[in-house]
């Protein structure tokens, strides 16, 4: 139970060291962030489950098993893979304390078994992922944060009126409660957390909070921070079978509509926000093993973000011909091989079990996404290269890092079966066959942007919940 | 009856979250719901009486549920502070533009 509380508690407290001492902010965050990630794999290997409750009946209650532990381990290689980005840049001590902060409250979120302390959590969590978008104070940068504040703040503000709903009904806010409540409680929950975890059509606002944000705040919104929406709507689907096809038909939706949205775009970042919509939808597909599938994703995602900032250009058509230097192009590389799923890395085991979880009506649609996203994401694959130092922006210690993080993962567990690595072979085959015909062109073509508005996200939001409870979600 | 006015409120919020096109009044439409859905949890507490939840010999009457009173305390918390943080965005930004409408904003800083 204290390892437990201490990798909640321990970053909260070394946040506020952070500011009392700004001249060891930039190295204090790696007790916290090494804690956690030995704790995680601590669990990972001796596949306990830690189910308690603090204080009483009315208490907070905490769940640690390992879908929790894989969630905490991908937060601890983000967290670490962005704190090695930052040491040769001058960010400021409270940057700093921000993202430690940021890291106890995801690993609070995590844990957390029940409706209101997962709310709590959530917000906190929110906030502080405000702050760092804000934090260079420019417009866009200000206009960004109010956007993504306020969408959040709605969806929870639909997922308050559930929770009461199950309180009223069952006199708990336990997450398993959520079955004896009236389904439209379960809609109200789900759709307050598909704002937050991105998750198909509500999560639409991605595409521009994660693009626009600076380098590191990217990297850890889409490596962790979207993923506090995504744990709980995976322990959802494990609670009853209506609830468990809810979750795969919307990760079957948010899959194909992350790629169709990914054809268009012409900016790097932007493509990488569409490419997590996506993943995300791989992770709810298949609710049971879903767990690593985040983890694999959070690493690659993160280490792919954090590479863009050693391209010469953002925009996709002029990057086709700007050299990219090869540190660079092979740390993205590997990212790359490892979300389309290439043996040997963390995201081939992922995508191999994700697979073996699917019902058999979601295998094609499935195959489709996953030719989609060695498509999309052939791109920034398929460049000029060039040789000499690396530029200044590019981070090669939290390149190695996260490059670890896939690949031991993926050298223990990977399934080594001739059949699967010829089926990822053929898949990533033929997305970057579909490549080369010539569809990088699309992105010429300009979507119309009234989707990413704030009242057209707010309403899509609610068309989805009103769908959610008509016919979705049946306990 | 009063279950029926907090549902109202609720609904009133989200129409003016959707509909306004001032930034400020937005923000203030979605407090409006949140207003409604803390009566909600209010409601819910005074199902099985209303007397204030504290140990006392021979009660007269049954008290009300401390349970969603004491959650709701939070939520109140975490709502005044991100409403207090969206209005001190939004003043920002209409400085800066100068304008409060949030169609003109999000035209300008399309990239």
């Amino acid at each position: 139970m204290i390892p437990v509380l201490a990798i909640v508690l321990a970053p909260l407290g070394l946040s506020v060291l952070c500011v009392l001492l700004p001249g060891l902010a930039a190295a204090l965050p790696a007790l916290a962030y090494s804690a956690t990630a030995s704790w995680s794999i601590w669990m990972l290997y001796s596949g306990q489950v830690f189910d308690f409750r603090l204080l009483g009946p009315f208490g907070v209650s905490l769940l640690a098993d390992s879908a929790a532990a894989w969630f905490v381990l991908a937060n601890a290689s983000v967290s670490l893979g962005v704190l090695l980005y930052l040491r040769r840049k001058s960010y400021p001590p409270f940057f700093h304390s921000l993202l430690v902060m940021l890291h106890g409250g995801l690993n609070a979120c995590f844990l957390s078994y029940d409706l209101f302390n997962l709310y709590v959590v959530i917000e906190l969590t929110t906030i502080i992922a405000f702050l760092l978008v804000i934090h260079p104070m420019q417009d866009r940068h200000l206009w960004n944060g109010l956007r993504y504040l306020f969408i959040s703040n709605v969806g929870m503000l639909f997922y308050l009126i559930g929770a009461v709903m199950v309180y009223e009904a069952t006199g708990s806010f336990a997450v398993d409660r959520l079955t004896h409540a009236h389904p439209a409680a379960a809609a109200l929950i789900m759709a307050g957390l598909m704002v937050k975890g991105g998750v198909f059509i509500p999560g639409l606002w991605l595409p521009m909070a994660h693009g626009e944000a600076d380098t590191p705040v990217s990297a850890v919104l889409s490596g962790v921070v979207v993923k506090i929406g995504v744990l709980p709507l995976l322990r959802f689907a494990a609670l009853s079978d209506g609830l468990d096809l809810t979750v795969r038909l919307l990760g079957v939706g948010s899959a194909l509509m992350g790629i169709g949205f990914a054809l268009f775009q012409k900016d790097v970042k932007r493509l990488l926000a569409c490419s997590t919509l996506s993943q995300i939808g791989f992770i709810l597909a298949a609710p049971p093993v879903g767990a690593f599938y985040a983890f694999a994703h959070g690493a690659a995602k993160s280490s792919l973000f954090l590479g863009v900032s050693g391209l010469p250009t953002r925009d996709l058509t002029k990057l086709k011909n700007a050299p990219v230097q090869w540190q660079v192009w092979t740390a993205m590389m590997i990212a790359v091989f490892s979300v389309c799923g290439i043996p040997l890395l963390a995201g081939f085991s992922a995508k191999t079990e994700t697979f073996a979880g699917f019902h058999p009506w979601q295998v094609p649609f499935m195959t489709a996404a996953a030719v989609g996203t060695a498509l999309i994401l052939a791109r920034i694959l398929i460049v000029p290269l060039k040789t000499g130092p690396p530029p200044a922006g590019f981070a090669r210690d939290a390149a190695l890092l996260l490059t670890g993080f896939l690949l031991i993962p993926g050298v223990i567990t990977g399934p080594f079966s001739s059949s699967e690595w010829f089926k990822a072979a053929g898949v990533a085959g033929a997305g970057w066959a579909i490549h080369l015909l010539g569809v990088g062109r699309l992105a010429r073509v300009r979507l119309p942007g009234r989707w990413e508005r704030l009242e057209e996200l707010v309403g899509m939001t609610c068309v989805v919940l009103l769908a959610l409870m008509l016919f979705g979600v049946r306990s | 009856m009063i279950k029926l006015l907090i549902l109202a409120t609720i609904l009133i919020g989200l129409l003016g979250v959707l509909l306004k096109r001032n930034l400020l009044l937005k923000i203030l439409a979605m407090d409006v719901m949140g207003t409604g859905i803390i009566s909600l949890f209010v409601l819910a507490a005074s199902r099985n009486g209303n007397r204030t939840p504290t140990v006392i010999p021979n009660p007269p009457d049954a008290y009300a549920d401390p349970v969603p009173q004491a959650v709701i305390l939070t939520a109140i918390v975490i709502g005044f502070s991100i409403l207090s943080l969206l209005l001190v965005c939004a003043t920002t930004l209409a400085k800066r533009y100068p304008t409060l409408d949030s169609h003109d904003i999000e035209g300008r800083s399309d990239p």
